[in-house]
């Protein structure tokens, strides 16, 4: 992966045209260098994270924090109605969920969403290529009419990648399919693309619609094809350019090791010799310019194609197959074809999803009745989903994960029923966090296990957060303290009452005395005198920021 | 505003901390930390590690130019050997071999002694994955995935220490460094300037003592929260401008700022003992020229300010640069180079044995190259971390350290911390 210093650059740029700072964040120019900086964190988690104990919780927490970026205002009384299974698979079946009215503001909002990678590219061009695409009959047109080419300036590559964070952002709060954007997400991490790597800035909201979304509670086996013939992962592992000679090895690598078999899941560097001369040829097509004075044409723009002119024919030999010479596009099918469905893979892809849903050490035998699970079914993803979600290990498995960045600026801004029409400083705010959607550099995604994410740093970021989304100073958004009072029909005015209430909204579940103490005593130590009204937002503030809601 | 649930041990610190001190300290400060309680007790380096990530190319950025071989596998990426007046020709160490143009502020300090190099270096793992060979190389356990911890971590847990500094052992960036995994927890930081609650002025001295009791528990959470508290009070005191010394000019970029941001903190004598700084962006499988000419200019650029800012302190500080493997010899069809094996290690110092490469150079003959045509090792990278923790961090317990490795073979690249 080669991430240039003209991407973080042009990040910059981005950052500044785009993003203004929510004023609670660190304001750094620099924010994607730090990006690519992330060190690795490794599957296996420093064991620590659990140790507090907080009780034995209840499943309907785990289930509205795990299926869903927390629980709204109601979800929890309705959760409990309706049980928590039953949840589940109203969870597990999103087409059944009528997200319509969401999915029409989006479409409004965000009109990159439908567009293919060439109306992008043709419609978002990078600053100086909107004058040189245009043929000289247009720019003589535009001369003689007099007009700028201002519509066309305003809209830029970067604004492609903004505003599919902003969409993800807004599904994360305002979805009803909330599984569907958790498993959407963890699929976004596990086939990872850094947005702004050269022409991923128009590809990966195509990648995201027709590979990630389309394929998010399918087959594996046709997740991992049309990932493979993504151009957005074409372009972000360097296969579009893996020509015969000596082969580009990047994604024949990192789909065994990251995507499918994991890393030791039993292939050698040979098989990744012989997987990357299996892919040369793989390309995208590029924009096409008709003669030297001709328009730009873009209609098969960004479009995987195989080019055999590039294809390494001799025969190979990947992890045991032969393929022999003159194969041509066939000899990397066969093989996405074996690892979609290699013991391994299952292994590999249930450990990861048993880890999302239940813990950072997920029990060994609900992984093996997982992989079981995607065995038996050729890669069922909602089997497998199901089998994790209805198991005893996810009901007994509260306050085992810790909240994500995206899920903590999540959850809160829902338990808190925010209301939003732009959430640019919730994107900017998880990307500051470390976790900027789509953004993550290297090609393993962002980290699942709590202790990447708890340090110093970070909790002073979350609590930060947490002061200005209680004193309502989100830009763009609302949060209304009063409402959510009204809302709930009580009556709330010794500081024991306001405690109260705000840890069951926030929490949904009591505090240990010794906790719900501390809350009282920074109001002046007496739950029976009267709160005083003028500190309403603190209690919000603290609850947020307290140790037991970074857990979910 | 007192709060009745502080500890005993915090009601012991307050009381010790308001007797022996004229200043005027809040009273919502959870615990206060003294500089001169927490500087390092004995005279021990401080150690910067920067983790070039991502397979930086050892290969070009300290050429071999006296292999001929070296030549043969990169037609079109090869730096050309030693020429006067060649501003792309590599700048001659040895004879044998010669520095990226563009490492040229790290002549200077090789020139004075106080950079070594070490070539041919790495992990006995074969993997080629960066994943697995940074977590090997950042828990000092190559092979090895069962034990949790990083070496930092470990070395830490083995100085006995009165330093309870937030600032102890710190991680530039958002999230922290495997190597520093371990009981002694670290601080995660982005910049110094932003280390505050944004609330206001007049809340904020009750927002922080809620937090303080809401997060006086033994947890790992607690526990973060309770440095970050820390750390917000520590740094409240340091002036908002930082003027580096003697002229440094920082790569105004997230690794200028980070060694920056150490250099500040080493300053501010707040018990700083280890800090950990990354550099990403040299995977390099297309187009590697412009890329590494780029990466190469910001690594020595900054290293060159942060040895010219800490000048008079560079005595007690050891910096010591790695990445997870070097790039394979022969180049591919991209003009860019696939995962390979040996690399090259930079250590630096008031007290490190300069100017010299170290190693033994296996050479790029195709019968003495390593796997699928990488070039191979010849030094552990734990020789080279186990001679800078033992001289320089006065770490005797080497076995604690790196567990499982007894065969050091030190190369007398630092110096004994007399």
């Amino acid at each position: 992966m080669q991430i240039t210093r003209r991407d973080f650059l042009k990040d910059i740029a981005c950052g500044a045209a785009l993003v203004s700072l929510p004023p609670w964040v660190s304001q750094l120019d620099e924010p994607l260098a730090r990006q690519t900086h992330l060190p690795i964190f490794h599957s296996s988690p420093w064991q620590w994270i659990p140790a507090r104990d907080l009780g034995t919780g209840n499943p309907i927490i785990t289930a509205l924090n795990r299926l869903a970026f927390g629980p709204r205002p109601g979800d929890f009384e309705r959760v409990q109605q309706i049980g928590v299974d039953a949840y589940i698979e109203e969870q597990l079946a999103p087409e059944k969920i009528d997200d319509s009215a969401l999915e029409q503001r989006l479409a409004t909002m965000y009109p990159t969403l439908s567009k293919s990678i060439g109306e992008l590219m043709r419609d978002y061009p990078q600053r100086p290529q909107v004058v040189q695409n245009m043929s000289k009959a247009e720019r003589l047109e535009q001369i003689l009419a007099g007009l700028g080419v201002k519509t066309e300036l305003t809209q830029n590559p970067q604004q492609v990648v903004a505003q599919l964070q902003d969409a993800t952002m807004m599904r994360a709060l305002f979805s009803r399919r909330q599984l569907q954007e958790v498993v959407v997400d963890f699929w976004s991490n596990h086939f990872t693309i850094y947005a702004l790597k050269n022409d991923d800035r128009w590809m990966k909201t195509v990648d995201d619609r027709e590979v990630i979304r389309k394929h998010a509670f399918g087959k594996f086996g046709d997740l991992l094809r049309a990932s493979a013939q993504s151009p957005a992962m074409l372009v972000y592992l360097d296969n579009q350019l893996n020509v015969k000679g000596v082969a580009n090895e990047n994604y024949a690598r990192e789909i065994m090791e990251l995507h499918t078999l994991g890393v030791d899941g039993g292939y050698t560097q040979q098989d990744v010799a012989e997987l990357a001369r299996a892919f040369t040829g793989w390309t995208v097509r590029q924009p096409r310019r008709s003669g030297a004075f001709g328009a730009t044409d873009y209609s098969d723009a960004g479009t995987f194609f195989f080019d055999s002119n590039r294809h390494d024919n001799a025969a190979k030999r990947v992890l045991g197959i032969d393929l022999p010479a003159n194969g041509g596009i066939n000899d990397a099918l066969k093989i996405v074809d074996v690892l979609a469905k290699h013991p391994s893979t299952a292994q590999f892809v249930s450990k990861k999803l048993a880890r999302r849903f239940v813990s950072d050490n997920p029990p060994d035998a609900l992984v093996q009745r997982a992989a079981q699970t995607f065995t038996q079914t050729n890669g069922d993803i909602r089997a497998v989903l199901s089998v994790i979600l209805h198991s005893d290990d996810f009901k007994n498995s509260f306050a085992q994960k810790i909240k994500r960045p995206v899920e903590l600026v999540a959850s809160a801004a829902r338990a808190m029923d925010l209301q939003a029409d732009d959430v640019r400083a919730l994107s900017t705010t998880v990307r500051l966090m470390g976790q900027g959607l789509f953004l993550h550099p290297t090609p393993d995604g962002y980290p699942d296990v709590g202790d990447a994410w708890i340090n110093t740093g970070a909790l002073l970021a979350r609590w930060n957060f947490a002061l200005a989304l209680a004193y309502n100073r989100v830009p763009r958004a609302k949060v209304d303290l009063s409402k959510l009072i009204a809302s709930r029909g009580v009556s709330i005015k010794t500081t024991g009452e306001v405690v109260d209430f705000w840890t069951d909204v926030i929490l949904h579940r009591a505090l240990a005395d010794a906790d719900r103490k501390k809350l009282i005593d920074a109001f002046g130590g007496n739950a029976s005198a009267n709160f005083d009204p003028t500190r309403l937002p603190d209690p919000v503030a603290l609850i947020l920021a307290s140790p037991q809601f970074q857990y979910r | 505003m007192m709060n009745d649930t502080l500890s005993r041990r915090d009601i012991l610190r307050r009381a010790g901390a308001l007797a022996m001190s004229a200043i005027a300290l809040p009273v919502w400060m959870p615990r206060v930390v003294f500089a001169a309680k927490n500087a390092p007790a004995s005279s021990n380096d401080m150690l910067v590690c920067v983790f070039l990530r991502g397979a930086a190319d050892g290969l070009n950025l300290v050429v071999p130019h006296g292999d001929k071989d070296y030549y043969a596998a990169r037609p079109t990426l090869a730096i050309a050997p030693p020429k006067a007046g060649d501003a792309n020709a590599a700048i001659d160490l040895d004879g044998f071999f010669g520095l990226h143009p563009r490492l040229a502020p790290l002549n200077d300090i090789y020139r004075a002694g106080a950079l070594a190099i070490v070539h041919a270096v790495g992990s006995p793992d074969p993997t080629h994955s960066h994943f697995d060979a940074m977590d090997f190389m950042e828990r000092g356990t190559p092979g090895e995935k069962s034990i949790p911890t990083g070496w930092i971590g470990r070395h830490l847990q083995q100085m006995a220490t009165s330093n309870a500094s937030p600032f102890r052992v710190v991680g530039m960036g958002t999230i922290l460094q495997q190597s520093l995994r371990g009981p002694i927890p670290a601080t995660a930081l982005q910049s110094l300037a932003d280390v505050r609650l944004q609330t206001d002025a007049r809340k904020a001295p009750q927002v922080q003592t809620a937090l303080a009791a809401l997060y006086d528990g033994s947890g790992f959470i607690e526990a973060n929260g309770k440095q970050t508290l820390q750390a917000i009070n520590d740094l409240a005191k340091l002036p908002s401008n930082y003027a580096p010394s003697n002229s440094a000019q920082y790569p105004d970029t997230m690794f200028g700022k980070s060694l920056m941001a150490v250099a500040q903190l080493i300053k501010a004598d707040l018990g700083l003992e280890i800090a950990c700084v990354d550099l990403g962006g040299w995977d390099m499988h297309v187009q590697e020229e412009g890329q590494l000419t780029r990466l190469a200019d910001e690594f020595a650029s900054g290293l060159a300010a942060f040895y010219a800012d800490l000048q008079d302190r560079m005595k007690r500080i050891t910096l010591v640069a790695m990445t997870e493997f070097g790039r394979r010899a022969q180049e591919n069809s991209n003009r860019g180079t696939d995962h390979g094996h040996g690399g090259v290690m930079f250590v630096m110092g008031g007290n490190v044995n300069g100017g010299k490469v170290y190693g033994d150079w296996p050479t790029l003959s195709k019968d003495k190259l390593y796997g699928p045509g990488d070039l191979d090792n010849t030094t552990d990278f734990r020789d080279v971390l186990g001679e800078i923790a033992q001289k320089r961090l006065g770490n005797s317990n080497l076995a604690a350290v790196f567990p499982k490795y007894n065969t050091f073979k030190f190369r007398g690249l630092a110096r004994d911390n007399a």
